[in-house]
């Protein structure tokens, strides 16, 4: 057999059948061997494509597509073979197939698998082509079986265990699908369709049969997987004789199928058509062409048994669809559903059209019936297409462009306790009305978006001591920009040597803290950091970190902050925070029952051979 | 459909990385959620539709622009969460799963997907649906570490 396909001709699928259309022949830079790849009429198509598509679950961007872009390859060899009524662009053919596989499995970050290629053929070739799993594949007959496919016409899609052992030695180890389109010599020849990141557009390769062999057999690094796994695709009622075992060619040994194998090539069940109800529907509102200002949507729609004897209708989904949620023959949005009312047949609901994130323009309504024994009528009356025209708000003007020193003057929410005879950038000394501890002179404002709206806020810090745009800080406001001008979005007291900086979208605060007996500039309490996000009107801390000082601060740390070096401290009940005041605690209360906290707290006070009568602790929830 | 040709394999479980509130801590406005993951694990925000957010949580060395296994957060603003959904085929039966307060489903791949097969848990969440996937096979599984992070999962209805 060796000898034999030695001898034969070029046997790319398509040579025997059409003219073969002699391509420029790129070299397989990776290839171990360095081939020239061979000229096939199968198209290359890349798994990779863009813009992402929602399909109704999650974004695909083909990354876990490599069966998808495999089949839509097959299928347009095929067409232009012959063996498949020609109807579709190659675009449009990766389009139609990955539009019903993701269909079954809209997560695109899950893999698809063969079965569904066997399900779904008849529906993606009108019944023309069936695909089956073939199991029965092993080192001794993958050679014939490949040659028996590809001199009947059809490329070969199998699953590669490993995409290392490829010709292109693809870096990881990922299972991979690719589809063999011809034997020459002895090479196999393949059209690979990872595209991601190191080729594009894919590219046509060739192997060794003996390395070929190796990769197709190969059972996975855990030696669970399957090898010699190949989904043939073939016309339907078409049967090809079965393989006679070859004499074994040069292919490394496989050990038997894995175990979890089910022997069978049949896939799924025939299942034979009966006759359902298919409830009726007819369109009530809106009206076709109409136009809608507000987000507030009414839908509604007669709902009946078709026949008499059918089952209720039990229920109405009324369904949208606009450009941003992808191809239209995809799936749509649920609007509403309407429940039976409770006299005649009007089926109605309410959609906020805002809520489902919605844009201005143009959109599509449509409505499925469901009855009581499950059977449904999808768009029994076609769909409406209606405008959303909702009033275009008046944009903000930019937050950086305001006057500060006038703004905070006329600030309703702020106390002016005077001018500030100094040079700095907004010269005046604040009291902020909601928290009298946020108050100061007003440093250098800086901006940035630190609630992740793609607005940006201005951040005010507060405190100077003396007359100077930075430093000596102890508390900050937040400035947003509103339709009245700008607000106080929210504030914040930190502590003495506020550093802020806007990083990622969150505003960072680094402050050093002061304790008893500190001198200026000699601070002993280490360093607060925290990540902050402005969120419903205040800012929340994401993150919080204590930098303990370095050990020849510690050793000055006073005896009246025995607990200092412990602190902060948390557990699932309460939380212990660092304390400015030497023996005054603060506890951060997590549960319901105070008794308990209090006992934790001074049993850690305890755990520290501090006596828990030396200290005062401030109970918050 | 019918049972599959080809069976899911649960693939390798890589040591667990810990998980604690020590973590990097990953926090999202726009899903409505923060979680922490294991230190040196990498986090890619995926593209956003106008109804849809997620992130995906890759180990150490893992190259996300390859189909790399991996641990998902989708959020889906629209598709309304229903414990009698029926769920994608060729998955399991689905079971009741509990995070924090909120009671959802998971279920798993039946069949083989190529390159990889998820674990998959559906919870009710912001009107919407929000799915957590863990890459479970062929080759590894990440369940267990999908596990480890799910105490820290913060939810903000």
């Amino acid at each position: 057999m060796r000898t034999k396909l030695l001898s034969r001709p070029v046997a790319w699928c398509m040579a025997v059948l059409v003219s073969a259309t002699f391509l420029p022949q790129p070299t397989a830079s990776a290839s171990p061997q360095g081939a020239t790849l061979a000229p096939s009429t199968v198209p290359l198509i890349g798994q990779i494509f863009s813009p992402a598509e929602y399909t109704g679950k999650t974004m695909d961007s083909g990354l876990y597509d490599c069966l998808v872009a495999s089949v839509a390859m097959d299928l347009q060899g095929l067409q232009q073979e012959g063996l498949l009524t020609p109807t579709m662009s190659d675009a449009d053919r990766y389009s139609a197939v990955r539009h019903a596989f993701r269909s079954q499995t809209p997560d695109a970050s899950s893999g698809l698998s063969a079965d569904l290629a066997v399900a779904l053929m008849p529906q993606l070739t009108a019944n023309e082509l069936v695909a089956a799993i073939r199991t029965d594949i092993t080192a001794d007959n993958w050679l014939p079986v490949l040659q028996q496919q590809l001199d009947a016409g059809y490329p070969v899609p199998v699953n590669i265990n490993d995409w290392h052992k490829l010709a292109a030695g693809w870096g990881g180890s990922h299972p991979h699908t690719i589809v063999v389109t011809g034997l020459q010599g002895d090479q196999v020849l393949y059209n690979d369709p990872w595209n991601g990141k190191a080729v594009a557009p894919p590219q046509r390769w060739s192997m060794s049969d003996a390395d070929f062999a190796a990769a197709w057999g190969y059972r996975g690094a855990n030696g669970l997987m399957a090898p010699f796994i190949a989904t043939t695709i073939n016309r339907a009622g078409a049967s090809l004789p079965p393989v006679a075992l070859a004499t074994p060619v040069a292919a490394p040994a496989s050990p038997t199928p894995a175990a979890t194998i089910i022997p069978t090539a049949t896939a799924f069940a025939t299942v034979t058509p009966k006759p359902v109800a298919k409830p009726g529907g007819l369109w009530v509102g809106p009206a076709d062409g109409s136009t809608i200002t507000q987000p507030a949507l009414h839908l509604a729609a007669h709902a009946y048994p078709t026949n008499a004897g059918d089952p209720p209708i039990d229920h109405v989904n009324f369904t949208l669809w606009w450009p941003q949620i992808g191809l239209k023959t995809g799936p749509w949005a649920l609007a509403c559903t309407a429940k039976p009312p409770p006299s005649g047949d009007v089926f109605a609901c309410d959609a906020d059209i805002g809520k489902l994130g919605v844009p201005a323009g143009q959109l599509a309504v449509s409505f499925d019936a469901y009855d009581a024994a499950g059977n449904k009528h999808l768009a029994p009356n076609g769909e409406r297409s209606i405008s959303y025209a909702p009033p275009t708000p008046t944009p903000l003007p930019s937050i950086r462009a305001v006057d500060w020193n006038k703004v905070l003057r006329d600030d309703p929410d702020l106390i002016i306790t005077g001018p500030v005879p100094c040079p700095v950038p907004v010269p005046v000394s604040v009291i902020y009305r909601g928290d009298p501890q946020v108050e100061g002179l007003v440093g250098t404002v800086f901006y940035g978006d630190i609630a992740g709206d793609g607005g940006e806020e201005a951040i005010l810090p507060l405190g100077s001591a003396v007359c100077s745009p930075s430093g000596g800080d102890w508390s900050l406001l937040v400035y947003r920009m509103t339709p009245a001008g700008p607000r106080i979005a929210a504030s914040l007291r930190t502590g003495l040597g506020l550093d802020l900086k806007i990083l990622g979208g969150r505003l960072n605060v680094t402050y050093q803290i002061w304790l008893p007996g500190d001198t200026n500039f000699a601070p002993t309490g280490g360093t607060q950091k925290a990540d902050y996000q402005l969120k419903d009107g205040r800012l929340v801390a994401l993150s919080s970190q204590h930098v303990p000082p370095s050990a020849s601060i510690m050793q000055r740390v006073p005896e009246s902050f025995p607990l200092y070096q412990y602190l902060p401290y948390a557990t699932s009940d309460f939380e212990v925070t660092s304390s400015e005041q030497g023996k005054r605690l603060q506890v951060k209360v997590k549960i319901a029952d105070i008794n308990k906290v209090k006992a934790g707290v001074e049993a850690w006070i305890r755990s520290h051979s501090v006596d828990p009568s030396t200290h005062t602790v401030d109970y918050v929830r | 459909m019918a049972s599959p040709v080809l069976r899911a394999i649960v693939g390798t479980a890589p040591t667990v990385a810990p998980v604690s509130t020590a973590s990097p801590l990953y926090a999202s406005p726009a899903m409505g959620l923060s979680v922490r993951y294991p230190a040196g694990w990498t986090y890619v925000p995926l593209a956003q539709a106008p109804v849809y957010y997620g992130v995906s949580f890759y180990p150490p060395g893992a190259d996300p622009s390859e189909p790399s296994a991996a641990i998902t957060f989708n959020l889906n603003t629209t598709s309304r969460y229903d414990a009698s959904n029926a769920t994608p085929p060729l998955t399991t039966r689905p079971q009741p799963f509990t995070v924090g307060s909120i009671i959802g489903r998971n279920y798993e791949s039946a069949a083989l997907p190529i390159p990889t097969e998820n674990y998959s848990i559906e919870l009710p969440f912001r009107g919407g649906t929000l799915l957590i996937t863990a890459t479970e096979g062929p080759d590894v599984n990440y369940v267990p570490q999908l596990r480890a992070m799910l105490p820290t999962l913060v939810p903000t209805p």
